[in-house]
């Protein structure tokens, strides 16, 4: 699975104005930008969209909701990179999605709902169709967030609404990932938070950091690692849209230290592996990415002999042990309560209730608000009883074609 | 340190009031602004004026490589309600036809700029940063290059004549040139590119491909690969690898004529430059349009036919072979004579050049085994576009019971006498020649390179 980045870039634009004195023309004639408010074209195709993102992201908060290329200069500051434009259907759907799991959801829980949005949101909201791949790296940039004012969102033509995960990592996840830039690039984080971690901070090593083992460091994912800043934010995304099952898994990760080791290759960790095997001890194998044999192997660091052998206590169990004194469980509910405690105090956001409902937006609950279970798993409540609730958001859109021209 | 700093003092106030001495009068009636809306809309209404859609040459890149320097025709038709239908058949698209429609704008940049504004699967296809496997490359999730095809979708508008003939376009990132010519009302993208791409293949095979040369007025430039359509031009004389020059082409029909034009233009020597050649179906050749004076030139017959032999290659008459009813005639008399004598049914006559001689063979049989009677020819004449053979004889009993039938003696007669010997389809593509009994119109067949 390919690392995913995704970047801040705070542009710190310095204007420097040289105030030139007006030579002998003060009429300096009509302005060579179009200041005219053009109403939006009725026949066009893309009227539907036009006006549910009018609606529902510009004249409400000045947002503006960009899914054609425009520009594709404007897209990446990055001029090599290869990206192309979202299609239409999937502009829809996103537009439908940032609504609903996102707008929607601050303008409920923020203390001055409307206005919270209108002070804080981006200005634009800008679709890329294609992933955004950082070859030298080995990475995927998700998001980005520009200086406050912009957001970036990538791959959005491969969105699909029948999987969840995909859609929290690269979308649900990257929006309260970049808004958690904003928010505090606004107002900035307590100072205390940037010394829970410091010195486990690797700018660039963070690629090839396995979940478990940012996890057992106090980090709730890999780019987490990366640096401070990246850090508040992806507590906070991945706290609001984690389901409590996988955000258990995560903190039962974090309780123990991992470590990597090296192995010859894959059909050599497959050896190891017989019935009954306790593969916390093993370790669970990590795919060489490099392409040059860096097979590796992470595990739960315990008590070993000097052959490597799992020393036992009395009861027959692996004595785990805690070499790097960080409690990453206890670190990560700290974390957690400084940006509740933040966000709280400073927006009048409950991250609680946001988490709530997030997911109870985003998965099935019965008529007791319980969450529904099949398979072990929670129900997709967009792809559920044939596509309901993903139909009536696109609904929201499709209902403007009802003031176009009939052919 | 003071002097420099006094230096650029006095020169920037000098600069400052220069640039407020001359005041220029308003030279246009309208604002920049304003001339681009114009502009724009003109261009925008020139794209949609074509109610067939338009002929798209599309190169993603201008690269000597395979696939982002190959040409690609696309289709394209602009809605006036913002909606563009495309179509193509190509690689990338498992050489199935694909049609998808989305959105296109026009953009105010420095000058106006087609932009294919949302995702369509006929265009950005060649854009996206995903590896491409027909390539070869590993498809990997891990390692993508980030690259793909390198395709552009956003272009400036280069030319647009308001008859709308043509319109000239070039990619914003990449440079390359893109050309659209307008296709008739009512024309089905599909089988416009189709009969595009076997006009192609019908000119320029892929199996058993050939080269050619373009006749310039000041000198004469070779091919190399041309049938792939990534093809390497050099001066004749020259050697391939030192003076070779990348370019690609596609074939487009316009106004019921089809024209070749070559991705990056030819230069004469007088600097003039030439791009188009137009197919002359009377003369059988492509002339340059910009000059006519140019050509290209399919192989030398008799060289061409030569080598071919010389390569151990055959030429065959099949029973399915394209013949006049004369010498359909002469050939079923053969048949059955054959059948008579060795009790088998032929399955073709070939001509091919053992250790330096002719020989014509009567291929009979099936499966691993095929058998031939071979009769050997003690001379031919391949010149000046005729072809005759000389005496005949076999060293088999059955080859000589053969040889005395009315009709193997009507063939070979035949084939004694002068024949015009021709391309059955086209210059360029000898692969299938056509043998004119030069005393006897009536008697013709053609005969396909095996």
């Amino acid at each position: 699975m390919k690392a995913k980045l995704s970047i801040l870039i705070i542009a710190a634009v310095a204007m420097v104005s040289f105030t030139l004195g007006s030579c002998s023309d003060d009429n300096l004639g009509a302005s060579i930008f179009d200041t005219v408010d053009h109403p939006l074209d009725k026949s066009l195709y893309t009227f539907p969209l036009d006006t549910f993102v009018k609606v529902n992201f510009q004249e409400p908060y000045n947002v503006r909701y960009m899914y054609k290329m425009q520009d594709m200069s404007l897209s990446s500051s990055d001029l090599q990179k290869n990206l192309t434009p979202c299609s239409y259907d999937k502009s829809v759907d996103l537009a439908t999605l940032a609504k609903y799991l996102w707008f929607d959801i601050y303008k409920e829980l923020a203390n001055q709902h409307e206005i919270f949005l209108k002070k804080y949101s981006p200005r634009i909201i800008h679709i890329i169709g294609s992933k955004s791949l950082n070859v030298s790296q080995g990475t995927e940039t998700l998001g980005v967030a520009e200086g406050g004012l912009k957001i970036s969102l990538y791959n959005a033509n491969n969105l699909s609404v029948d999987d969840i995960d995909m859609m929290n990592e690269y979308f649900f996840k990257t929006m309260h990932h970049e808004f958690g830039h904003i928010l505090d690039q606004t107002i900035s984080r307590p100072l205390l938070f940037n010394l829970l971690s410091n010195g486990q901070y690797d700018a660039s090593g963070w690629t090839n950091t396995p979940d478990s083992v940012a996890a057992g460091r106090g980090f709730v994912s890999p780019y987490a690692s990366s640096m401070a800043r990246e850090d508040w934010v992806e507590v906070l995304a991945n706290y609001v849209t984690r389901d409590t099952l996988s955000w258990n898994i995560l903190l039962g990760s974090a309780e123990y230290e991992w470590e990597e080791i090296d192995i010859e290759s894959e059909s050599a960790y497959k050896k190891l592996i017989t019935p009954g095997c306790n593969l916390d001890t093993i370790g669970y194998y990590k795919a060489d990415k490099s392409g040059n044999g860096d097979n590796k192997v992470y595990r739960r660091v315990c008590v070993r002999n000097a052959a490597g052998n799992v020393e036992k206590d009395e009861n027959g169990n692996p004595i785990w042990v805690h070499k790097s004194g960080i409690d990453g469980r206890s670190l990560i509910l700290t974390k957690l309560d400084m940006v509740r405690a933040w966000l709280s105090n400073n927006y009048g956001i409950s991250i609680d209730a946001m988490r709530k409902m997030v997911q109870q937006r985003t998965y099935l609950t019965d008529s007791k608000g319980d969450f529904v279970i099949k398979n072990g798993k929670l129900v997709n409540r967009f792809s559920y009883n044939n596509y309901e609730l993903m139909n009536s958001l696109r609904n929201q859109v499709e209902k403007y074609k009802e003031l176009q021209p009939k052919n | 340190m003071k002097k420099i700093f006094s230096t650029i003092l006095i020169l920037s106030t000098v600069l400052s009031i220069t640039s407020c001495k001359y005041e220029e009068d308003d030279i246009w009636n309208q604002s920049a602004a304003e001339r681009i809306e114009t502009i724009s809309k003109n261009y925008a209404e020139t794209l949609m004026n074509s109610k067939g859609g338009w002929a798209m040459q599309y190169y993603p890149t201008n690269s000597n490589s395979y696939p982002s320097g190959n040409g690609y025709l696309l289709m394209a038709k602009f809605a006036d309600k913002g909606t563009v239908t495309m179509g193509m058949k190509n690689v990338f698209s498992s050489n199935a036809y694909r049609e998808d429609v989305s959105t296109w704008d026009i953009n105010k940049d420095q000058g106006p700029v087609l932009s294919f504004s949302s995702y369509n699967t006929c265009i950005h296809v060649f854009a996206d940063p995903y590896d491409l496997p027909f390539t070869g490359t590993k498809d990997d999730e891990v390692n993508e290059e980030g690259k793909g095809a390198q395709g552009d979708y956003e272009f400036s508008m280069i030319e647009v004549p308001t008859d709308g003939n043509h319109v000239l376009l070039m990619g914003k990132k990449r440079n390359s040139y893109t050309y659209l010519t307008p296709v008739p009302e009512g024309t089905d993208f599909k089988t416009y590119i189709e009969d595009c791409q076997k006009v192609t293949a019908d000119f320029f095979p892929t199996t058993n491909p050939l080269e050619y040369q373009i006749l310039l007025p000041d000198s004469t430039i070779n091919t190399y690969q041309f049938s792939s359509g990534l093809t390497t031009l050099y001066p004749a004389g020259t050697d391939r690898v030192m003076t070779g020059v990348v370019n690609s082409y596609l074939i487009t029909n316009y106004d019921g004529k089809y024209y070749l034009r070559f991705r990056d233009a030819l230069k004469l020597k007088d600097g003039s430059k030439i791009n188009n050649f137009v197919y002359n179906k009377e003369e059988d050749v492509f002339k340059g349009v910009e000059n006519e004076n140019c050509k290209i030139v399919g192989p030398d017959m008799a060289t061409f036919i030569e080598s071919k032999f010389d390569d151990g290659r055959s030429w065959a008459m099949m029973n399915n072979t394209d013949m006049s009813v004369k010498c359909l005639a002469i050939y079923s008399a053969l048949v059955v004579d054959f059948k008579n004598i060795l009790k088998a049914d032929i399955k073709g006559i070939t001509l091919r050049k053992n250790n330096g001689k002719l020989s014509l063979a009567i291929n009979y049989g099936a499966g691993i085994r095929p058998q031939s009677v071979i009769f050997n020819i003690d001379s031919y004449t391949l010149e000046n576009g005729k072809f005759s053979i000389g005496n005949v004889t076999t060293d088999t009993d059955n080859g000589k019971k053969i040889l005395e039938t009315k009709a193997m003696q009507a063939l070979v007669n035949s084939l004694k006498q002068p024949n015009t010997i021709s391309p059955a389809t086209t210059q360029y593509n000898p692969n299938v020649l056509r043998l004119n009994n030069d005393n006897d119109a009536e008697l013709w067949l053609t005969i396909t390179l095996k």
